[in-house]
């Protein structure tokens, strides 16, 4: 695969196909050419992904999260729908403060497109036939973008091989595949950090001004997703810095200045949009950015899980990331990252010396090394946060996905070394292509397996989910690792519930909102009610963390029992359970 | 250049070997068909009395669930400590055991499916002669406040309102209680609260009140060589540690039993009063529970005779 595309020969393609019949025809071909054009090999593997995540997500349940972004994504889109209609009063200050003060802590985009699309694929056209689905469509869109998106700069970098072992390892892994249902930012900011990384090296690599737009114009995007955006520039600079630096030196002013055009790009238009996206910014400009810096630099801290302790406070663990990874990342993926990791770093300094003819193929090229270099250091920005026993964990593991991308890339880049060394130690006979595309595949097809079965498996139960490494479910119960959180396993007693019609339900850590979501989407009976009073329910869902066993001690003296009627485990493990005042005897 | 063409077949291997361990992980653990399949083989097991106790811990709720109210009670699933139990059926799954009951000598022990049943016998067990947390609703106990020397009874209600104060709340308040001045959660009662570990303790809630001492007395208490209690506050609410201590008091006509008192770091803490004086006679004890005015300070505590 060289570089550059091949998609206008598809589109030649499809126009000498269309016609009445022929749509098995378009089909056969566009799977054909999904097979041998890398750009169409990864738009088909990120679509096939998109309609996995659709296939599966009516399972999973509404976090907290989330919900707050339900309520967020229909002001905010209110207010899209009335510059529209009422131009004049949609940009005055009042208007434009009440709509985005919700959960203005956070930028705007992600929630606008969750608006947008609940408006245009649930309200106004029947699309999806439940509405949680369609706010968390956009998420999804990403998230298969971001799959595409690696699979194409793998390509680019290492090979086709290697960039699908990348993106397919994205895409199975399981806590990435869980977050990738959800109307949240965390895997969306992932997938545009790496956009924004790409169209850096893009940039970097090309001089071309093109690039260099785009790269401002999605930094801007990445900028309104989430706040991990802000960690990028440093290491961009650096990465131009180590690859430019010498040329930067050698070179007139305007020479210079095309070198620095993608900086520059990143610097000005990156926060221009994110200023024109985000109408809460556009008074009281630099307070609200102050503010906004301030809120996440100084985050409250919540409770934690982590080898049996509840962390609540600094200092937190420094291992957590690491233990985590480790515990939350097919071992065969952090394994082939380490090869990757290894390989490149040893590629990179045998460049350095002037040896790169003892390096194969593309892999010897300068771009590589410079993407290698980058990769490593969007790597080690990600991970930085977690350096410091200040940084809060609350999150899990969602808090570092930035990070998994290059991850992935290294994984990509080591199994092509493997794939390179078998290949050239196979006997005779195999090393005819097409032997040798069957015995790649295969390996392909292993490598990702891990991450495969997982997903398959898991099904709704993304957080409460483990690697063999730890034990898997019980294995991690059993180290004290974290079973879950953000109250979102409500919906794995929806037929429990339902039998127990009408009643009110407390909602321990669900927030009514998402309650109120589950209900709209017929999960359960609209005669069962959501109440954040214990005291008056008939029903109690408790969510298990350690800190939060206090809410079901409060259930217990409430209703009298401590035997639940119905629990909602994983791999044997319990995560989620149901009280019924009154009835404590199975 | 080297080819280490080992590393590609352990990576084989490895990928093949992850995917096969996630089936074997998956269905390691008891199903909660397993858990319920339990109930008939405990109950055939069981003495009234028996503590019934799960390794590891997290299976706890699945045991819950399939044993109920009558096997594994709230009071025992809330309970302080073990000495109270002379005998423990423990089942294990995984391979696990519980630390606690490690010393406990085997006098049975068998599979059943996924499980081992241990019966073991409690070398410590010390039963309780009397157990104040049991007579918290009786009619003959009093609780008031002691305001400016004089006594200030604590209304005894059946039916109070009740109330939650969720995660960073009060614990319930039953709906059996004695409401004292100060409203909110100046009352007396029985109710559970999270432990330094989060583990729950049921234990009588006396909080100290602002108006001045807080004075339980209970009737014909039978009095051993010693008494032991627990004591501590609301974990999630006090961890941070910011509230004086607490202190207990108990006394008979008599004398002073014993004292102890309570900070809010410590957790929930175990004390002994030593009763030998008083060993085999039946008395009235006042507990005298005193904080500092001017702190909201939460308290909970057990105590028993033995």
């Amino acid at each position: 695969m060289t570089r550059g595309s091949k998609h206008s020969d598809l589109s030649r393609e499809t126009s000498a196909a269309a016609g009445p019949g022929k749509a098995g025809t378009l089909l056969r071909r566009f799977i054909a050419k999904c097979a041998t054009d890398c750009i169409w090999t990864s738009l088909g593997l990120g679509v096939l992904y998109v309609v996995a995540l659709l296939i599966s997500a009516r399972a999973i349940g509404y976090s907290r999260d989330e919900s707050f972004y339900f309520d967020a994504a229909n002001r905010y889109w209110g207010w899209v729908k009335l510059l529209f209609e009422h131009r004049d009063a949609a940009l005055t200050r009042n208007v434009i403060d009440s709509h985005f003060v919700v959960n203005h802590e956070h930028p705007p985009l992600l929630k606008t497109l969750f608006g947008l699309s609940h408006e245009l694929f649930y309200a106004q056209h029947r699309l999806f036939s439940y509405p949680g689905l369609s706010y968390r469509f956009p998420s999804m869109v990403i998230a298969g973008l971001g799959v595409v998106v690696l699979i194409q700069w793998g390509s680019r970098a290492v090979s086709r091989t290697g960039g699908l072992v990348a993106g397919l390892s994205f895409a199975v892994l399981p806590r990435v595949f869980h977050h990738a249902h959800l109307a949240c930012f965390d895997v969306p900011v992932a997938c545009l950090c790496l956009w924004s990384a790409y169209l850096w090296s893009r940039a970097l690599e090309s001089g071309k001004l093109r690039w260099s737009l785009a790269l401002g114009l999605v930094y801007g995007l990445t900028l309104a997703t989430k706040h991990n955006a802000w960690l990028l520039p440093p290491a961009f600079f650096v990465h131009g810095l180590c690859v430019k630096g010498g040329t930067f030196m050698r070179s007139n002013w305007l020479c210079r200045l095309k070198l620095l055009r993608p900086a520059l790009s990143l610097l000005t238009l990156g926060p221009l949009v994110l200023f024109a996206l985000w109408p809460w910014l556009w008074f009281e400009t630099w307070e609200r950015l102050a503010a906004w810096f301030h809120f996440h630099m100084s985050h409250e801290y919540y409770n934690m899980e982590f080898l049996g302790f509840t962390y609540w406070k600094p200092p937190m663990p420094l291992s957590y990331a690491w233990v985590m990874t480790l515990a939350t990342v097919p071992l065969t993926t952090l394994v082939l990252f380490l090869l990757g990791g290894f390989y490149g770093t040893r590629d990179m300094l045998l460049g350095f010396l002037g040896r790169l003819q003892s390096i194969p193929g593309k892999l010897a090229s300068p771009e590589a090394f410079s993407d290698v270099l980058l990769w490593s250091l969007c790597l080690l920005i990600f991970y930085s946060p977690w350096l410091s026993s200040d940084t809060p964990i609350f999150g899990g593991t969602k808090h570092w996905f930035t990070a998994y991308p290059f991850v992935c890339l290294f994984a990509g880049r080591g199994f092509e070394s493997l794939r390179a060394i078998l290949s050239r130690s196979l006997p005779e006979r195999f090393r005819e292509p097409k032997n040798l595309a069957r015995i790649t595949g295969l390996f392909v097809v292993a490598v990702v397996m891990p991450g495969l079965v997982t997903v398959w498996d898991m099904g709704p139960w993304g957080l409460s989910t483990y690697m063999p490494v730890v034990g898997g479910a019980s294995g991690a119960a059993t180290l004290g690792l974290n079973r879950t959180f953000w109250g979102y396993t409500t919906i794995s007693l929806a037929s429990a519930l339902t039998t127990r019609a009408p009643g009110r339900v407390y909602l321990h850590d669900m927030t009514p909102s998402a309650w109120n979501m589950h209900t709209q989407d017929g999960a359960w009976p609209k005669s069962l009610y959501g109440t954040m009073s214990l005291t008056d329910s008939d029903l109690a869902v408790y969510h298990h963390e350690p800190h939060m066993e206090r809410v079901e001690y409060q259930i217990w003296a409430a209703y009298g029992t401590s035997t639940p009627v119905a629990i909602g485990s994983y791999e044997g493990v319990p995560v989620v359970w149901l009280f019924e005042r009154n009835r404590g005897n199975p | 250049m080297v080819r280490p063409v080992w590393l590609v077949f352990v990576v084989i291997a490895l990928a093949v070997g992850e995917s096969a361990a996630h089936f074997v992980v998956k269905n390691r653990a008891p199903s909660l068909q397993d858990w319920q399949r339990l109930k008939s083989k405990v109950a055939s097991l069981y003495r009234p009395g028996d503590l019934v106790a799960v390794a590891p811990a997290w299976g706890d709720p699945l045991a819950r669930q399939a044993l109920g109210d009558a096997m594994m009670p709230l009071a025992m699933v809330a309970r302080s400590e073990n000495d109270d139990y002379p005998r423990a059926i423990q089942v294990d799954c995984l391979g696990q055991q519980r630390k606690d009951l490690l010393t406990w000598p085997k006098i049975h022990q068998e599979r059943f499916g996924p499980f081992t049943l241990l019966v073991q016998n409690n070398p410590h067990f010390e039963p309780a002669r009397y157990q104040f947390i049991d007579h918290i609703e009786d009619k003959s106990m009093t609780v008031s406040v002691l305001r400016s020397g004089n006594e200030q009874a604590c209304a005894f209600s059946e039916s109070a309102p009740m109330s939650a104060g969720g995660l960073g709340g009060d614990p319930t308040s039953p709906r059996l209680q004695f409401s004292c001045p100060g409203g909110a959660f100046h009352w007396v009662g029985v109710t559970i609260i999270d432990d330094d570990e989060y583990q729950p303790r049921r234990c009588i809630w006396a909080p100290p009140n602002p108006a001045g001492p807080i004075i339980l007395k209970f009737h014909q208490v039978h009095l051993g060589r010693k008494m032991v209690g627990h004591a501590g506050a609301p974990w999630l609410m006090v961890r941070d540690g910011v509230g004086p201590a607490v202190s207990i008091t108990g006394a008979t006509s008599q004398g002073q039993l014993g004292s102890t008192r309570v900070k809010d770091t410590d957790g929930w803490v175990r004390f002994e009063w030593n009763t030998q004086p008083f060993e085999n006679s039946v008395a009235d004890v006042q507990l005298t529970i005193v904080g500092t005015p001017s702190h909201d300070q939460r308290f909970c505590f057990t105590l028993e005779s033995r």
